[in-house]
């Protein structure tokens, strides 16, 4: 072979390849940005997609436009159905959920503003942790969203990598809907005390053993405003700018399961969850003035769902300590939306409460007054309690 | 404009390639000029204003060493010297003015306590580059050295873009006789093919190779800014990740260039050559960044005096060598203290040599075990010296060297720690290291597998040069480039997977200097 040769066979072969690889990509669409072809058994399932929903989301968003918006980690991301009828208002309002997985507040703070600027909003549920939730400078992540360009999409190793993943697992389970949803650990509901067992694990035993013993509940703990405060700017931003459009916001602190809660107040301080969502109700105050446009609403306690024993292949509510099914989440819903759950109304009234710093104090009160009934009556638990904790 | 960009190679590349050996056909100056414009192009491409900058300072220079060469002829020596000595001032203020002022005055600031804000001062890109490519002229030009001065060939060889951003460092007298050659104007199979597959190599370097390394350097050394006492594995991690992609960022980009310029017929110096197959830090600094060592050495080390006036005067030379080459690569005392690291390690280095010389062994003939140690040894003193070349102030690189050291403990990966039946990992376990509740920044296997891939390239595969030379003994090494069906597949293949990661468009490392 000679050089001429040579050189014309490497472009001929760059092309050729180049031109596959862009065509692989397009039919198969890992990352469901397409969403035009869709063979059973090919390209249906889309088993990548969750590796990318960090990049893809908001490229998506930006196409659909949704007026109504899960704003989360991935604990909404699994439990709330995007097109909840209550939500979208019975179909009328299109719904997406840009929960992502291990999304902090940092990342949350730039999605709402980055929904704010690309979407056309109507209702957005917020996702957050009692704690600090500060300002963000969200230049980086719009500079990387900005990045993903058709050529990723297309002519990445990235892309061909998720293609060929994709067609080779079209056996497994569903990770994702085409609305952003996740489904994550749902279908593992066999390993359930083992996913539970390694949470509490990775909680008591590294990098030190914790001793953490769940707070005597026959004592009720005193009510007490918070010390310090904490830096809530970046709530109080994404509050402002969400209002000044008029647009719903429904704030929901992710709830734990109630083993978990016990957890965290056996180890840490029983009363700091309490203060800090004092200081968020505040804020959440300051800026709605009356207006009802936005709901802080917090469902930790003692009801079934919240409670639910973790046994394997009998666990409906929950995949871990923190992610829940969409039957809860439906029901979270529902109580957000019509002050009760429809399809559960059994549940005691601690279930979801709206939050304002006026109620909190009460609020406080019946969840240890609750907590107390429910350990006096469920033994069990405190025994599940330890067994995880061993 | 980035070569690992698309712009660059399916637009930028071929045009510019096409259009030169067209215009090469009727006029080599036309042609000159188109590649003199379009080197322009591909620097303004960042920031157009700089081409003011650049061709004011390719005007200036082109003059002054005019002036030099009439100055030489006429054997007027002290207006020679002076007027040198403006040209190389002027030349070193400019880069004095945009490199160090905000260096200066920051530090300044500490000393005296003053408050003096910092200028917004925009670096130049590939300015160090280009001074010190005309500094070479001046000084040569004073010396008699320079032969040809066509301005169109001057500026082409200045502003020439394989080499403008990020070197290598070019001598005129290299690259002004081939811009001369009628051959570099007709279009020629050989050099396409060769420079392409050198710049698929080097594309595949960055692309493939740096930039994974990347993801597990940088997390390392943010990880040291932000604070966080970095430990033994997460510190090894990152600064070996770093080495090897600091060797294969900057070795890409030299490919990649070299290849490039040889598509168009005019072959560049080499700059690497398996620098981490060296035995000592002299071997090195012979295979590191070849083209800077010889400005280094050529232009201050020897202009210093270098080993002509007594050992102690020589360390001196040294040490200060490589204090201003430190100093050259960046405005921050990390370079500095990187540039003084390895002037210790020189001095160590000869002072060895001289021990051993007294002692009356063989310095050339040692047994493996010794060459083996000596690689061992040479290599994990490179090591060390990149941290604070890579850290953003003292204090990180501290930190990491700590971490290095076992100072600030050491901590395994979550996923080692649940696979507890390892008998390493128990071993481990028994000796007191603690597991994380998390995963740590060591991403233990992935990476580990990553820095031993990459280290087996650097101290057992040939490099480039070897692969593509023509000078080798044996013709039938297999590892020789040819024009074969092999070689097709491999480049093919290397170009595919380098191409596919472009989307992930970074920057190499030695812009920043």
């Amino acid at each position: 072979m000679n050089t001429k040769k040579y050189t014309k066979y490497c472009i001929y072969g760059w092309i050729l390849v180049l031109f596959l690889t862009v065509l692989f990509n397009r039919l198969v669409d890992p990352f469901w940005y397409y969403r035009d072809i869709s063979i059973d058994g090919f390209n249906a399932i889309k088993t990548e997609y969750h590796s990318y929903e960090d990049q893809i989301k908001p490229i998506l968003i930006k196409e659909i436009r949704p007026e109504v918006l899960i704003v989360s980690n991935s604990y909404l991301e699994v439990g709330f159905n995007p097109l909840h009828p209550r939500l979208t208002e019975n179909g009328k309002y299109r719904g997406y959920n840009y929960g992502i997985g291990g999304a902090v507040w940092g990342k949350v703070f730039c999605n709402v503003l980055y929904a704010l600027d690309h979407t056309a909003l109507k209702t957005v549920v917020i996702g957050i942790q009692p704690g600090p939730l500060p300002l963000f400078d969200c230049n980086s992540q719009n500079e990387s969203i900005k990045k993903l360009q058709q050529q990723t999409l297309l002519l990445s190793f990235d892309a061909l990598r998720a293609s060929f993943n994709t067609v080779r697992r079209q056996h497994r389970t569903p990770t994702h809907n085409i609305n952003g949803m996740s489904y994550f650990h749902r279908n593992n509901g066999a390993q359930i005390e083992q996913v539970f067992k390694n949470n509490f694990d990775r909680y008591v035993k590294y990098p030190v053993v914790k001793n953490c013993k769940p707070p005597d509940f026959h004592k009720i703990p005193s009510w007490s405003y918070p010390n310090t405060s904490i830096d809530t700017d970046g709530l109080k931003k994404i509050l402002d700018s969400l209002i000044a459009r008029n647009i719903k916001v429904k704030l929901v602190v992710y709830p734990n399961h109630a083993l978990w809660m016990e957890l965290l107040m056996g180890c840490g301080d029983i009363k700091e969850r309490w203060q800090y969502l004092y200081q968020i109700a505040s804020v959440v105050d300051s800026v709605n003035k009356n207006s009802g446009l936005i709901e802080l609403w917090d469902f930790q306690g003692t009801s079934e769902m919240l409670t639910e024993r973790i046994v394997n292949g009998h666990v409906k509510y929950w995949q871990d300590v923190g992610h829940f099914n969409y039957e809860m989440g439906d029901a979270m819903l529902d109580m957000i939306y019509e002050d009760k759950a429809a399809n559960f109304s059994h549940l005691n009234d601690n279930f979801g409460v709206i939050l304002t710093s006026a109620s909190i104090i009460d609020r406080f009160y019946s969840f240890f007054e609750n907590r107390k009934v429910f350990l006096e009556q469920n033994p069990w638990f405190l025994d599940d309690f330890n067994k995880f904790v061993k | 404009m980035l070569f690992n960009s698309y712009s660059f190679i399916f637009a930028y590349l071929p045009t510019t390639l096409i259009v030169f050996f067209a215009i090469g056909r009727q006029s080599t100056r036309l042609a000159s000029l188109w590649l003199t414009m379009a080197s322009l192009v591909f620097y303004g491409w960042w920031n157009p204003r700089f081409i003011i900058l650049l061709m004011l300072s390719i005007v200036f220079n082109f003059h002054i060493g005019k002036k030099l060469v009439e100055l030489y002829l006429d054997s007027q020596i002290y207006k020679k010297n002076r007027v040198l000595s403006l040209g190389v001032t002027i030349n070193l203020l400019l880069l004095v003015y945009y490199k160090y002022t905000n260096f200066f005055i920051s530090n300044l600031n500490d000393v005296l306590g003053t408050g003096y804000s910092t200028a917004e001062i925009i670096l130049p890109i590939g300015i160090s580059f280009f001074t010190f490519t005309q500094i070479a002229f001046l000084v040569d030009a004073s010396r008699g050295l320079v032969k040809e001065y066509d301005f169109v060939h001057y500026c082409l060889f200045v502003t020439y873009f394989p080499h403008l951003i990020a070197g290598p460092v070019l001598h005129h007298k290299e690259m002004m006789p081939q811009f001369a050659d009628l051959k570099t104007y007709k279009l020629n199979f050989d050099n396409i093919a060769i420079g392409l597959s050198i710049f698929v190599i080097g594309l595949f370097k960055k692309l493939v190779l740096a930039d994974n390394a990347s993801t597990y350097a940088t997390p390392v050394f943010e990880a040291a800014e932000n604070g966080v006492d970095v430990t033994t594995l997460e510190a090894w991690g990152g600064a070996l990740s770093y080495t090897l992609q600091l060797y294969f960022d900057f070795s890409g980009y030299t490919d990649m260039a070299i290849g490039s310029s040889r598509m168009f017929g005019v072959k560049l110096p080499i700059n690497f050559f398996s620098p981490y197959k060296a035995t000592n830090i002299i071997d090195f600094w012979r295979r590191w960044h070849i083209s800077l060592s010889r400005f280094l050495r050529d232009y201050l080390y020897i202009t210093l005096g270098g080993n002509r006036r007594g050992k102690i005067r020589r360390y001196i030379n040294l040490m200060l060598t490589m204090f201003l080459g430190g100093l050259w690569h960046g405005a921050n005392w990390t370079f500095v203290v990187w540039g003084c690291l390895h002037g210790f390690y020189l001095i160590i280095n000869h002072f060895w040599q001289s021990f051993i010389g007294w002692l009356g062994l063989d310095s050339k003939n040692h047994s493996i075990i010794y060459r083996i140690f000596s690689r061992l040894i040479t290599f994990v003193a490179v090591v060390f010296a990149w941290v604070y070349f890579r850290s953003n102030s003292l204090l990180t690189a501290n930190v990491v060297i700590k971490g290095m050291l076992g100072i600030n403990g050491t901590l395994l990966p979550i996923k080692w720690v649940e696979d507890s039946d390892n008998f390493i990992i128990r071993w481990f376990l028994s000796q007191g290291f603690r597991p994380t509740i998390s995963d740590t920044l060591f991403d233990g296997g992935p990476e580990l597998r990553l820095i031993v891939i990459l280290l087996f390239i650097c101290l057992f595969l040939p490099n480039t040069d070897q692969v593509f030379s023509s000078n080798q003994l044996n013709g039938n090494v297999l590892w020789i480039w040819k024009p074969n069906k092999c070689w097709l597949f491999i480049t093919i293949v290397m170009g595919f997977f380098a191409i596919l990661s472009i989307s992930d468009l970074s920057e190499f490392i030695y812009f920043q200097f």
